[in-house]
């Protein structure tokens, strides 16, 4: 059977499972964690880092590494949003070709499905080195909330790294697939799942094998990072100015070591009730006299400034019970911002009942994305997933309003078909925009694309028709086909606007990968031969006065030893580039020398 | 007509509902005339994952095909009456066989719309059952109406069907087979084969209930006998991984191994092992990023590597890891760091001269004079001539 690996891309932390007999578990990744930090970063030298790699030089290399890629990912660049983001973050940007974000690192620019790709390479890899062979389709999870062109662009990142992505479900779906698989049961679950950038909220009802989403709510744009920001904007560096009349805001590094220590207290606060946020040198005053932050954070401190998130996300919550319109039997916590003991309490208070116990809340994720990998294939685990649309899809009408085609909470996949005709006398295309939102105002809503049906034959308004079917697949995304109902063929429709990028630049961003994969290993054999090298000349080392008082009075010796110390010499040079080349030389040549030494030990103990 | 004045209000009302308003005038089956009349699915249609048969896409085609004509009870093999729960069941169990991912794994080709198509037909249908109360209300009034139309109608024909049959009879033709069997004899009931028939009742009973008994240990064993047998291949597998190195995988099988069979040493045993080889492996890696850092001889750098010095001494310590962090902790001034790992290990390997000096100087660079003396103390009764320790007592007499 082929393996599919289940990912969980998130905006903090990633996370790979896979299926092994009839329980999904986790693949521990590098450092043996079983989550990856989405971290990339890329070195002065042109080399990528990802994972805890990239988030432990964060600090020292702010502008050149990205975090939190996927609060981006499928926005266009000139979005008030988008630009808010790229600015709290600091990073340099342009818009690409259509209209999507690239970001600027080490004076190159990528896009943010090409960041996501870095790190699902990066998982990729963990689960090929698991296996010890090659792994080409996965199920990535999006948080529930996002639009098809979010859905588009995950996908594409998907790609890029190589993968094969069968089908993207929703995470906290995903999170209830994991809870419920296995366990005979018939009840209503709801799913609060709050992690590092989004928050969504999930009701489903689970009864032999059937998962069926009855409501979905969330918010894309509220997660932990949205706590680590109140910490900072509202309380550090405002009490930071007060002391020392210092902006702590316009220095990146000092903004990065802010934004760590940050997070590091608020998790320590979830089982503390006070902690120290200590970071000497942060800053210089112009008058050249460095200063140090050093501060208490109470648990009460943490909670006042952070309430109203928390209070937020309960409102989403009342609205999600309303759409699914039953009582509830269990409530599930999933994302790593629900250790925080405010929100744990709120969820029980609201709910009126425990949350359960026994769901990790940072592998259930991509743990159900692996069984749902495994039961789409033959003979797969018996379980099925009714999901539904998170947002309401359709189409700007006359006067800007919106026209709902398919109602949020429909059960996917499903598709309308929708009649349009000519408007005008001799019109040669039709413009059709579609949009995704609640918004009465279709301008307020998300554009999914711009679509014109072209080629119309010239005949008086109203006399042509077209019948345009809106799809959306189990994977959640849009597609738009049309007919014209005079002559009953395909109509063609011209994608004008989509989030995506061209065709090319996704050909190059793929071959880059790739040749970043051939670089990848070609940099560990580097690690290897030096470390080889580096061991061998401390061997040597110690060795060496004993061959040279044992070889003095042999005139015969003499040239051997030159030559020796002639290698010894050139390999200490080596093991300061990264040529493969002559590091591979001069490890076997050190290795023979090495040899030759113990031989010569050996045969003068002899005699 | 098979419908009045009222009905007809009900009808526009359906109509209103588009496409799905419409009922089909006559049933495609009825529940008098047998449960799911002319069409009667196969239930695993689409179960099967491996191929689809002729006749199992014939099925499909056809639902496509007539789907507007079948009323949405009958789609979903329910009466009129059905409760909320039982319509869930049944679109449960719909779902599981016209879901298009239950033939994902098929190839199907353009014969997958046909299935999707049948799945977005019955969802539709599902919906207006369960959330639009008055459609459900008004559909219901009307498919009875019709239903019972219909039956009436069917009714006056076999009425008419059997003056025939009677009027043939009157002329001297044989009867139809039924009417001719006698009613069975009704079996005689005394006192005594009463209590015989409650004993035998009580026997029964009992045996059911051992067999039943019997049954359940039986799962039981056998469940415990699968695990067992699971939990073998696992280890087998793991052992393999070990062995090729995927030292990941190893770690995964056995913990699935111990987590079905928790008292099986060998099992745990091997867990143990496998857990010490990768934390050593994160910690050698952990090392080199280290030897990385502090060859940079960069004063950020080496303040965050003291954060991977400590995790990987954390993770698996040992003498030159230990070393190296306390130089480097007092040099930038933070044993603070260090001095509960040295003396976590000290306590570990207590004859160990070279971790009693590291807290030794670590203590000296606190300023804890008292403390440092302690340990040179220490040092200087396990070795008098201790050079280190020596010099150390000169310097603070
Ligand atoms: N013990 C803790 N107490 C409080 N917050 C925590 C704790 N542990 C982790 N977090 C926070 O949880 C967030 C990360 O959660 P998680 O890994 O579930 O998010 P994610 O899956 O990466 O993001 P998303 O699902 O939104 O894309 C971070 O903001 C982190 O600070
Ligand atoms: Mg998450």
């Amino acid at each position: 059977m082929e393996r599919i690996i289940g990912i969980d891309l998130g905006t903090t932390n990633s996370c790979v499972s896979i299926v092994e007999g009839n329980t999904s578990v986790v693949i521990p990744g590098r450092g043996g964690s079983n989550i990856t930090p989405s971290v990339v970063a890329i070195t002065q030298d042109g080399k990528r880092l990802v994972g805890q790699l990239a988030k432990r030089q964060a600090v020292t290399n702010p502008t050149n590494t990205i975090t939190a890629g996927k609060r981006l990912i499928g926005r266009r660049w000139d979005e008030p949003l988008t630009q808010e983001l790229l600015e709290a973050r600091g990073f340099e940007s342009h818009a690409g070709q259509q209209g999507e974000v690239m970001v600027k690192i080490n004076q190159r620019s990528y896009a943010i499905p090409e960041i996501s790709s870095m790190i699902l390479l990066e998982l990729k890899e963990i689960a090929e080195e698991y296996f010890g062979g090659s792994i080409s389709k996965a199920v990535l999870t999006v948080p529930a909330y996002f639009n098809d062109r979010q859905r588009q662009a995950t996908r594409e990142a998907g790609k890029l790294a190589g993968l094969e992505v069968i089908r993207i479900i929703n995470e906290p779906t995903a999170a209830a697939l994991s809870y419920g698989y296995g366990k005979d049961i018939d009840k209503v679950v709801a799913v609060y799942d709050l992690g590092g950038g989004t928050f969504d909220f999930s009701v489903l009802h689970i009864s032999e094998g059937v998962f069926e989403v009855l409501s979905t709510v969330g918010d894309t744009q509220l997660g932990g990072e949205d706590f680590d920001d109140r910490l900072i904007m509202q309380w550090l560096v405002v009490e930071f100015a007060k002391e020392h009349r210092v902006d702590l805001r316009r220095d990146k590094m000092a903004m990065q070591r802010l934004r760590d220590a940050a997070e590091r207290a608020k998790c320590e606060l979830s089982s503390t009730r006070s902690t120290e946020i200590s970071l000497p040198f942060i800053i210089s005053r112009a008058d050249g006299m460095t200063l140090h932050l050093q501060t208490i954070l109470t648990r009460q401190k943490l909670e006042s400034l952070t309430e109203d998130l928390v209070e937020r996300t309960i409102e989403i919550c009342k609205r999600g019970l309303q759409e699914a319109k039953t009582e509830v039997n269990e409530v599930i916590l999933v994302g790593g911002m629900t250790r925080m003991p405010l929100i744990q309490e709120r969820v029980r208070d609201f709910f009126k009942r425990s949350p359960r116990r026994d769901v990790h809340p940072d592998e259930v994720v991509s743990l159900g994305a692996a069984l749902q990998g495994m039961s789409l294939q033959s003979n797969g685990p018996d379980i099925l997933l009714l999901d539904v649309t998170p947002m309401s899809l359709g189409i700007m009408v006359s006067g800007g309003l919106f026209n709902t085609l398919i109602p949020r909470n429909t059960t996917i996949p499903t598709s309308k078909s929708h009649v349009f005709t000519t408007i005008r006398d001799q019109q040669t295309s039709v413009r059709i925009l579609v949009l995704q939102g609640e918004n009465e105002d279709a301008t307020k809503n998300d554009l999914l694309g711009e679509f014109t049906l072209s080629q119309i034959r010239s005949a008086p308004r109203g006399e042509i028709e077209f019948e345009v079917t809106f799809d959306i697949d189990a994977n959640g995304v849009v597609s738009v086909n049309a007919r014209n109902l005079e002559t009953g063929q395909e109509q063609a429709i011209v994608v004008t606007a989509r989030s995506g990028m061209s065709g090319e630049a996704l050909e190059r961003m793929a071959t880059e990968n790739a040749e970043h994969l051939v670089g990848l290993r070609e940099r560990e054999r580097v690690l290897q031969l030096k470390q080889k090298i580096k061991r061998t000349l401390n061997m040597m080392d110690r060795i060496m006065p004993r061959v040279e008082t044992l070889l003095s009075n042999n005139g015969f010796a003499e040239e051997a030893l030159v030559k020796a110390k002639e290698v010894i010499r050139r390999s200490k040079a080596t093991i300061n580039h990264d040529d493969i080349e002559a590091l591979e030389r001069d490890a076997k040549a050190l290795s023979r020398t090495l040899n030759m030494f113990h031989n010569v030990i050996e045969k003068m103990k002899r005699s | 007509m098979w419908f009045d004045q009222a009905e007809a209000k009900d009808l526009t009302l359906l109509a209103e509902y588009g496409v799905w308003g419409g009922v089909p005038a006559a049933p495609l089956c009825l529940p008098g005339l047998g449960r799911y009349g002319r069409y009667q699915f196969d239930r695993y249609v689409l179960l099967q994952r491996n191929n689809l048969t002729v006749a199992q896409r014939r099925e499909v085609i056809f639902l496509a095909e007539h789907f507007h004509k079948i009323d949405h009870f009958e789609f979903f093999e329910l009466n009129h009456d059905a409760d909320e729960r039982s319509l869930k069941r049944a679109f449960f169990r719909f779902s599981k066989r016209f879901h298009p991912d239950q033939v994902s794994a098929i190839d199907l080709g353009h014969f997958s719309e046909h299935v999707q198509m049948v799945f977005e037909y019955g969802q539709q249908a599902y919906k207006l059952l369960t959330e639009e109360r008055e459609f459900r209300a008004a559909y219901a009034r009307v498919t009875a109406a019709r239903d019972h139309a219909y039956l009436t109608h069917l009714k006056t024909e076999r009425e008419v069907q059997r003056s025939r049959v009677e009027s043939a009879r009157a002329k001297g033709i044989k009867p139809p087979l039924k009417s001719r069997i006698a009613s069975a004899p009704t079996p005689a009931t005394d006192q005594r084969t009463q209590e015989e028939i409650t004993d035998r009742k009580a026997m029964l009973r009992e045996r059911l209930a051992k067999n039943n008994q019997r049954r359940q240990d039986n799962a039981e064993a056998k469940h415990s006998a699968d695990l067992k047998s699971q939990a073998k291949t696992f280890f087998i597998a793991g052992e393999q991984a070990e062995r090729r190195g995927q030292l990941n995988r190893a770690l995964n099988h056995f913990k699935l191994c111990v987590e079905y069979i928790p008292q099986e040493k060998k099992y745990m045993i091997a867990l143990k092992r496998v857990e010490a080889l990768i934390s050593d492996q994160r910690a050698s890696g952990l090392w080199s990023e280290v030897e990385v850092m502090l060859s940079a001889d960069d004063e950020l750098q080496r303040l965050a590597a003291i954060d991977l010095m400590v995790e990987a001494c954390e993770i698996s310590p040992n003498q030159r890891r230990l070393m190296t962090l306390s130089q480097e902790t007092i040099e930038l001034d933070c044993v603070d760091r260090a001095l509960p790992l040295l003396i976590k290990q000290h306590k570990k390997e207590e004859l160990s001269l070279e971790y009693m000096w590291a807290i030794v100087q670590c203590y000296e660079a606190l300023k804890q004079i008292q403390e440092a003396k302690h340990y040179a103390h220490l040092m200087i009764s396990l070795d008098p001539s201790e050079p280190r320790a020596i010099r150390f007592n000169k310097r603070y007499h």
